[in-house]
């Protein structure tokens, strides 16, 4: 979680600008997690998560001579990561991302059976993680990138369609529907 | 009691929410975040040693307030610069620009004339109407001239009665001051023409050479070289009825005759002393002592000169 006594995103961007290599730590231990997941969750392979993490914070430091803070610097960075994102899919083949299961989390790793293969129906914490993570997965991609920078990134849905390019109208539409469908999907695998 | 089947059915988004918090465990191998920070130190070593981030430096107030820093300074020079041409306008201006002509809207008790003999000259071509002013402020000239010449005290009557003869003549009146000061800031600035050439140049040519704002610098010759065609008027024949020859229109003074201003008169005294005429200028000074009694004596001897505002007085 942030601190909030702290600098803000932007005062900790500026001050690296000036040449604060202590500030840029700070600002990259703030946000690392959540866009490495952003991409791990979206791409569905933790290499290539890996690899384009390290690419948009590379940008983000090259940014450094150019930086104006016009926005959130959290809004500047998804949107770095959304572009970063689309250029993936624009290049491969196989756009959709694999399923969560390959992927290096050890909870989607241990996916528990369905609900229903169970001797007893109570659910512990882990998997219900593991269900919302599969859940997750299987959204569009659309909508569970709304999903995540809503609440993996905490941007605002205003923040969320400028950092995907999209309308207003758009963004919120896409994470009801993405919030939707995981309720439906947790409601048929815990019943 | 079992719990109801609808909440367990359809957790709400907040439990959705969290649960999804509680999951976010991953995090980029440390490899990756070495990388990344190596980076981020080179980069700001960079930017230490260039000092200065334009695009923060843009983002911020500075901007705006040092644009209206650099607009401001470069108005304040531009009239910083306009006053002192201005000044320096004014004061290297000639005594004709200070004359209170009657059109240019001069007070009526400024337009006295100073008690110079104002000669007539025969009336023959009208002269270019810019042209017209210099020749009337030749007259302490012609003055001057005559009176060094045999038989001045004769012509001078004559001119005298011409003279009134001549009041009354409204044509000097519509004539653009602005248009003397700059026929004799020309003179001053060097565009004098040759006396010779301004004395074959006849009668209309010859006021334009009139050296009056230089008559402080200029030698006493080239100071009434550019009168001569006038001076060949002074002199001429008279008439077989021996009265002399009606002056121009032009060149006639007017009732509303044009005002020496004190530093002109002043400038006009030395270049009598200067043409070593120590006689008229000692009548001139004594007018002038008349007509500007308060006037500044240092400001006298700054124009005369010590030793001459002395014999002077």
């Amino acid at each position: 979680m942030k601190d909030t006594v702290s600098d803000s995103d932007e005062v900790l961007m500026q001050r690296f600008c000036r040449g604060d290599a202590a500030a840029f730590e700070q600002l990259y231990g703030r946000h690392k997690g959540g866009v490495f997941r952003y991409f791990l969750r979206q791409c569905g392979n933790a290499a290539l998560a890996e690899e384009m993490h390290q690419d948009v914070w590379l940008k983000v430091v090259d940014m450094a001579g150019r930086y104006r803070p016009t926005a959130r610097f959290q809004t500047l960075l998804y949107t770095m990561a959304h572009n970063r994102l689309v250029d993936h899919y624009r290049r491969s083949a196989n756009a959709l991302p694999v399923s969560y299961a390959a992927n290096a989390s050890d909870a989607a790793n241990n996916l528990p059976g369905l609900p229903g293969d169970e001797p007893e129906r109570r659910l512990s914490g882990e998997r219900d993680m593991a269900l919302l993570l599969t859940a997750l997965a299987d959204l569009p991609e659309a909508q569970r990138e709304t999903f995540l920078l809503r609440h993996e990134a905490g941007l605002s849905i205003e923040e969320i369609a400028t950092a995907t390019g999209t309308s207003r109208e758009t963004a919120k539409s896409r994470l009801r529907y993405a919030m939707n469908t995981l309720r439906r999907r947790m409601n048929e695998a815990l019943t | 009691m079992s719990e109801p089947k609808d909440s367990r059915a359809e957790p709400r988004d907040a439990e959705l929410v969290s649960l999804y918090q509680g999951s976010r465990q991953e995090l980029p191998p440390a490899g990756t975040d070495a990388l990344i920070l190596r980076a981020a130190r080179e980069q700001a070593q960079r930017s230490a040693q260039t000092g200065w981030n334009w695009g923060v430096w843009l983002e911020g107030w500075t901007m705006p307030v040092a644009s209206a820093a650099v607009v401001m300074l470069a108005v304040a020079a531009v009239a910083l610069l306009q006053l002192q041409h201005d000044v320096l306008d004014i004061h290297h201006a000639p005594p004709e620009t200070t004359v209170g002509a009657p059109g240019a809207g001069a007070p009526a008790e400024d337009a006295v004339a100073p008690e110079v003999p104002v000669p007539a000259v025969p009336p023959q071509a009208v002269a270019p109407v810019a042209e017209a002013p210099l020749t009337d402020e030749l007259a302490p000239h012609r003055a001057v001239d005559s009176a060094r010449k045999p038989g001045a005290a004769a012509a001078a009557k004559r001119e005298s009665a011409q003279a009134a003869d001549a009041a009354g003549d409204a044509a000097m009146s519509s004539i653009p001051s602005k248009e003397a000061a700059r026929a004799a800031r020309n003179v001053t600035a060097g565009s004098r023409r040759p006396a010779a050439s301004s004395a074959d140049a006849g009668p209309q040519s010859a006021p334009a050479a009139a050296p009056r704002a230089g008559a402080a610098t200029a030698a006493p010759g080239a100071l009434f070289g550019g009168s001569a065609s006038l001076l060949k008027m002074q002199e001429a024949p008279a008439g077989d009825d021996g009265s002399a020859t009606p002056a121009p229109a032009s060149e006639r003074p007017s009732a509303q005759a044009p005002v020496l201003s004190p530093l002109q008169w002043l400038y006009d005294i030395r270049a009598m002393l200067d043409a070593g005429d120590d006689a008229a200028a000692r009548q001139a000074y004594a007018a002038f002592s008349r007509r500007y009694p308060d006037f500044p004596a240092t400001m006298v001897q700054t124009v005369l000169g010590e030793q001459a505002a002395a014999s002077l007085r």
